[in-house]
């Protein structure tokens, strides 16, 4: 460990919540129809898209006209990304925005990309680079990098007003909030991140690939693209599917430390930005310090534990007796699979980032970390998406728990559960409880019936590259079927790698095929797990909206303290901990206890 | 027309899709009953 890493985890808490305040604010005026700096210029814009959209901003929706409208434009991505990806060699294409003339990805492998794409979850069987054309990534994948990172925004933005409003049913306007996601949050954000990217080396092009000879006489094809349009939307919306395969890593999406550091803010901007909306919005600000304390308290719990892991390097590294101190001109600790120019700190920050939130994108490999280190991205994806979370599923997520542990610490101490002066009923608790429980659900289902049939066990690396069985049963393999389907239902995208539904012998999906259990298996986690925690949040809005607030008395349990905080924190830890742990045991743990090498 | 979304399988996709958010639907009618 150096000094230098440790300030920059500092420096990076410290700027985050610095910048994230005054965009809650921000966010807050937009949401409530203010006027803000940027309504001049995106005012007859919005107007329009109503008109085009026949929509009638004006006319609020109740939670289930919410949830469908909703639900019918999640779908109409859906399959409009199915048919741009499964034309994208069609005589219609100009050449130009296919320039090496790649086929589609077969139908199953595709379906598993649509899915992943329109849910937020930017899950890739596939290498960006050798997939997919020009066109495929900017109408396809980063259009569904914009929609989904929208529906995720006014799902948070609807639970506020459910929990705010004071009569009637209605939680807003799905195509209004929609229209002001995008219009006023994410096109901002996204021309001056992709602005800043490209000024610093991101490249942004619609180049054939270049070919360079090495110094060893071979050829080497390098990839070109728009990367930096697509790298800014995908870090602002945590979508995290990378343009190229190695993601973050490739020096033409991520090339230095500052894009390092400023990739890390643009992922958490939104999703922080979004807890002290929540303050402002409830007319209580020291709620959303609350709630923003605990999110931080877990994150820098989980950076720290990533940092020291690898800083440390592993039992079995030990026992090789490789060296993994801090010398001369190098930071020391577990290199594997990490980057020079990032370092264990650059390293284990932006895979905490990552994995908090719904983002997913990865600056090194997961799987080469050290069994400690690997089971922190395990513990932030079982902790569904609530310390920070993706953009609006962060959010609503932890007022979910935020709804439960009120609930907890109310029988605990024999008080009437009430929050923010609404009185928690059984409906309520019900359905929290059920969205709350539907991800590790999905999560533990698919890995349960991966891990337990032959179909599932295809997709292992060691039995899909090698046709021999050796490895399948060990704890890596099993960590990466369970990360698998975990990052998949958390709509997570990074990878403990080695888990492939996709084979391609050849660049442009010559000769290529999908593992169709692994694709349709993962497509179906995704949607179902990305979509009914929203319904059963949207459901608990409308279930909130309409109650009576009653002034706070001396019985009613306070939720913007530090003892809130706690039991919050605990309430979370103990989810995590009941659904996940047995799993978590299987893979990574026992795999940080041994030293033997897998 | 060498467009591949002619292919059966993609209809078989197209409906598992749908087929996912009729379900969706369907839990919304059913979270009303809650």
């Amino acid at each position: 460990m150096t000094f230098a890493g440790w300030l920059t985890i500092v420096l990076f808490a410290v700027v985050l919540t610095a910048l994230a305040f005054p965009f809650g604010s921000y966010m807050a005026r937009v949401y409530t129809g203010e006027r803000v700096l940027l309504t001049p210029i995106f005012a007859g814009p919005e107007r329009f898209l109503y008109k085009l959209l026949r929509a009638d901003p004006e006319r609020e929706q109740d939670w289930k006209a919410y949830a469908k409208s909703l639900i019918i434009f999640s779908l109409a991505g859906w399959i409009f990304l199915y048919l741009v990806l499964r034309t994208q060699d069609a005589p219609w294409v100009p050449h130009a925005l296919n320039p090496l003339g790649y086929h589609s990805a077969p139908w199953n492998v595709t379906f598993n990309v649509a899915s992943s794409f329109m849910t937020n979850t930017n899950w890739q069987f596939y290498s960006g680079e050798t997939t997919m054309s020009y066109l495929s990534q900017m109408i396809g994948l980063t259009v569904q990098n914009w929609l989904s990172a929208g529906v995720g925004i006014v799902v948070a933005v609807a639970l506020v007003r459910g929990i705010i409003g004071r009569s009637g049913k209605g939680i807003g306007n799905f195509w209004q909030d929609m229209v002001r996601t995008i219009l006023y949050v994410l096109a901002p954000l996204s021309v001056f991140v992709a602005i800043v990217l490209a000024s610093q080396g991101v490249i942004a092009n619609l180049s054939n690939y270049l070919t360079v000879h090495t110094i060893t006489g071979l050829t080497q094809s390098i990839a070109m693209g728009p990367v930096a349009s697509q790298h800014s939307i995908m870090l602002l919306g945590t979508n995290g599917g990378g343009f190229f395969n190695t993601n973050a890593a490739h020096p033409f999406e991520n090339p230095s430390q500052f894009t390092n550091f400023f990739e890390m803010m643009s992922v958490l901007i939104i999703p922080a930005g979004l807890v002290f909306f929540y303050g402002r919005m409830s007319g209580n600000r020291r709620q959303g310090y609350a709630i923003y304390a605990t999110m931080m308290v877990m994150f820098l719990g989980a950076v720290c534990v990533a940092y020291v892991a690898e800083a440390h390097g592993s039992p079995a590294q030990h026992a090789a007796g490789l060296h993994t101190g801090v010398i001369s001109g190098s930071g020391g600790g577990n290199m594997e699979g990490k980057e020079q120019r990032f370092g264990i700190a650059g390293s284990a920050l932006f895979d905490t980032v990552t994995t908090v939130t719904s983002c997913g994108s990865v600056n090194s490999a997961i799987e080469s970390f050290t069994g400690i280190g690997g089971a922190v991205p395990f513990a932030n994806l079982s902790a569904s998406e609530v310390i920070f979370g993706g953009v609006g599923t962060g959010l609503y997520s932890i007022l979910l728990y935020v709804l439960l542990a009120v609930f907890i610490g109310g029988l605990m101490v024999g008080r009437t559960p009430e929050w923010l002066g609404k009185k928690l009923e059984a409906r309520e608790i019900k359905l929290a409880g059920l969205g709350i429980l539907i991800t590790p659900l999905a999560a533990l289902f698919c890995t349960a019936l991966a891990t337990a049939s032959k179909a599932g066990r295809a997709s292992i690396s060691e039995v899909a590259t090698s046709a021999s069985n050796v490895g399948i049963h060990t704890p890596q393999a099993f960590s990466e079927t369970f990360y698998a389907y975990l990052s998949q239902a958390n709509n997570n995208g990074s990878a403990f790698a080695g888990y492939t539904g996709f084979i391609q012998p050849n660049a442009g999906s010559l000769g290529s095929h999908g593992i169709t259990f692994a694709d349709i298996l993962g497509g179906f986690d995704m949607m179902f797990a990305r979509y009914a925690p929203i319904l059963f949040a949207l459901a608990v809005a409308g279930a909130l909206a309409g109650k009576r607030i009653t002034p706070a008395g001396l019985g009613t349990m306070r939720t913007d303290n530090g003892t809130f905080v706690v039991l919050l924190i605990g309430v979370i830890i103990l989810v995590g901990a009941l659904t996940f742990f047995p799993a978590l045991l299987l893979g990574p743990i026992v795999q940080g206890l041994t030293a033997h090498l897998y | 027309v060498r467009a591949t979304i002619v292919h059966a399988v993609d209809v078989v996709a197209i409906v598992l899709g749908i087929a996912m958010f009729v379900v969706l639907l369907a839990i919304i009618e059913g979270i009303e009953r809650i």
